[in-house]
């Protein structure tokens, strides 16, 4: 708050909880919960990239879809610009909602496809400043030069095109309603490896011309290194390091983050690295009151391991880790909470 | 070579309409290549044809209202009377004749009906789920559990007989079929990206369900549009036979067989025409509802 206010994040995403019930039992009632997201904070800079990083049920794409409230948070505070958007009526989040897009993992399926490109970005400018018939044809083609795409591909349908073709109609019907933030749910998964480099580099192209600030959520750390300023690793709903995007892959702290950053492929077949293989998946959990990555961490164990739950806290500047190994053996001087 | 992921093929024309005409065009071609559909559609055309002309190409049209003509009851299938007479002299061919365009009437009314209920509920209570959804398929499952004729044969007969009154009857237990079917169209959609995207944009409700929800379901509510226009002629022949449905002297078919009952088999014509024109209609309605089956399942879409 002391800082200026061009200092403060965009987002602001404090103690994000989101827990699904496990029904049960005769009368269906509710005997547990998922924990998809447990205790997340995170904040991102206006027109800086963070990534979000996490196996398949991490809860990466849950965080994404709480920040856009199309799930309800369990609980938590999510800060954008300056507005507690947990706190917002419908009415209100529909107005805000048009400031954060999200761009999805499957381009083809976040198509509608009976209608047209020209209509499927017609209509998001439709909803977003009521345009009339004329400077909606006007903008969706420029729309269309934006993010790469011809003038001719108006009258076509979604299936005419494309991987590819068809994340950039995605793109471009985000950008039609001129938001601040994307979220970008895995948006080169789905797609070749050279289309992938195509998508990403309009990404960092339309970052620049209209200062936009991104959640790029992956699991694909090869992407994530090229694209983010900062990282954060999500393990089982739970931030597990966060530090800028050089820090995480020059001195990763976690073992998991150890973990994953060993198992990236090097390009060149004769430099033979050490390679941490992981046992068991992610759902792999023996206590409520350990570290959850304890039962598959190659790390030497310390008792608190499985007696306690780490914190996530600052090791260095800026450099935070959740990990008992780190609490007991760095004696920093500030060893404050994460945001 | 730059440009080659955006530009793969050449296209010369800033027109969308060749691509729509294309796809149109694919649809038609598989329809066509289906020989069955296509003699179910040529026997409506026909039908619709003879609905229009009846009046005209009847050759007693008198003998559909008040006409009598008693000197030449009970004649048999001939010349003069191609299906023969009744037993008030009534030409049968003249009264099939103008009865099409009754049957048609009545299965249009019975199914427009039903898919407008059925749809708006079933879309409803899918979209909006929890206890909305609780509710009205519950107030669904109360209409199924009781046997459609018999529920169809107590509305008829609590609104009083006649053939408006069965077309109302009829589409009241028809809807839920509709209901159900639409209900489980849309719960699959509302899943799917494109729907959250849209939500994204700041889309209400309505227009989600409505421009971008049910246009996407609506193939399969086509098709069993199509296929159930024949049984519910067929239901409401059925009402016309145990005497609630159309009251004498419409010519309605399934009246027209319970007037031939009595004389049958002897005077075998009475009841077999109206039988086969019934027959006739629901047949082809089932032809035509297969082949739009195989063109409009997005299975098997470009």
């Amino acid at each position: 708050m002391k800082d200026a206010k061009s200092k403060q994040p965009i987002l602001d995403v404090k103690n994000l909880k989101m827990y699904f019930p496990i029904k049960g039992g005769l009368l269906n009632r509710k005997i547990d919960d998922f924990k998809a997201v447990d205790d997340v904070s995170f904040s991102i800079q206006r027109g800086k990239t963070f990534g979000l990083v996490g196996e398949s049920g991490s809860g990466k794409t849950t965080v994404g879809k709480c920040i856009l409230r199309l799930v309800e948070p369990t609980s938590g505070q999510i800060i954008f610009d300056g507005a507690d958007l947990t706190r917002l009526n419908a009415g209100q989040m529909r107005d805000q909602r048009t400031h954060m897009q999200m761009i999805y993992q499957a381009p083809a399926a976040s198509l509608n496809r009976r209608m047209t490109i020209g209509q499927i970005i017609g209509e998001a400018l439709w909803l977003h400043e009521r345009l009339n018939a004329r400077d909606r044809r006007k903008r969706v083609l420029e729309l269309l030069d934006i993010v790469g795409l011809k003038s001719e591909h108006y009258y076509r349908y979604p299936h005419e095109f494309s991987g590819g073709q068809q994340q950039r109609v995605g793109i471009a019907r985000a950008l039609a309603v001129q938001p601040q933030l994307l979220i970008l749910d895995e948006p080169t998964s789905a797609l070749d490896v050279s289309v992938q480099a195509q998508i990403l580099n309009l990404l960092q192209q339309l970052q620049d011309e209209f200062d936009l600030t991104y959640l790029f959520i992956s699991h694909d750390l090869g992407v994530v290194r090229y694209m983010c300023d900062e990282i954060g690793l999500l393990y089982l709903g739970k931030l597990v390091e966060v530090a800028d995007s050089e820090t995480i892959f020059e001195q990763p702290k976690h073992p998991y983050t150890q973990a994953l950053i060993s198992a990236i492929p090097d390009p060149d077949p004769d430099i033979t690295r050490e390679e941490i293989i992981l046992t068991g998946d992610i759902h792999t959990k023996v206590s409520d009151i350990g570290c959850p990555f304890a039962p598959r961490c190659h790390a030497a164990k310390v008792p608190a391991c499985d007696t306690a739950l780490p914190p996530l806290v600052n090791t260095n500047e800026n450099h935070f880790v959740a990990c008992h190994l780190h609490l007991a053996d760095e004696d920093a001087p500030q060893k404050e909470a994460y945001a | 070579m730059a440009d080659f992921i955006t530009d793969d093929k050449p296209v010369s024309i800033d027109d969308g309409r060749s691509h729509r005409w294309e796809n149109l065009r694919r649809g038609v071609y598989r329809f066509r290549s289906n020989t069955m559909s296509m003699l179910g559609l040529s026997i409506l055309v026909f039908i619709f044809a003879v609905a229009i002309l009846a009046p005209y190409i009847a050759p007693y049209p008198k003998d559909a209202t008040t006409g009598v003509n008693p000197v030449a009851r009970f004649t048999e299938p001939g010349a003069e009377h191609p299906f023969g007479t009744d037993r008030i002299g009534r030409d049968i061919f003249s009264r099939v004749l103008i009865g099409t365009g009754l049957a048609l009437k009545v299965g249009t009314t019975i199914i427009v009906l039903a898919t407008s209920i059925g749809v708006t509920i079933g879309a409803v209570a899918a979209y909006f789920g929890g206890w909305v959804d609780e509710l009205l398929m519950r107030f669904t499952d109360i209409f199924l559990t009781v046997p459609g004729l018999v529920l169809a044969i107590a509305v008829t007969a609590a609104l009083g007989r006649g053939i408006d009154n069965a077309m109302i009857g009829i589409a009241l237990v028809w809807w839920p079929g509709f209901a159900r079917l639409t209900r489980s169209q849309v719960i699959s959609i509302k899943e799917e990206p494109y729907v959250e995207a849209i939500r994204g944009l700041g889309a209400g409700n309505l227009r989600i369900l409505f421009r971008h929800i049910l246009p996407n379901a609506i193939s399969p509510i086509i098709v069993k549009m199509t296929t159930d226009f024949g049984f519910a002629v067929l239901t409401a022949a059925a009402l016309g036979f145990i005497g609630v449905g159309a009251q004498p002297p419409t010519p309605e078919w399934g009246a027209m067989i319970n007037e031939g009952r009595d004389y049958f088999p002897d005077e075998w014509w009475i009841a077999t025409f109206p039988g086969l024109a019934i027959w006739l209609m629901v047949f082809s309605w089932n032809l035509l509802g297969d082949g739009l089956r195989d063109v409009l399942d997005p299975r098997s879409r470009r």
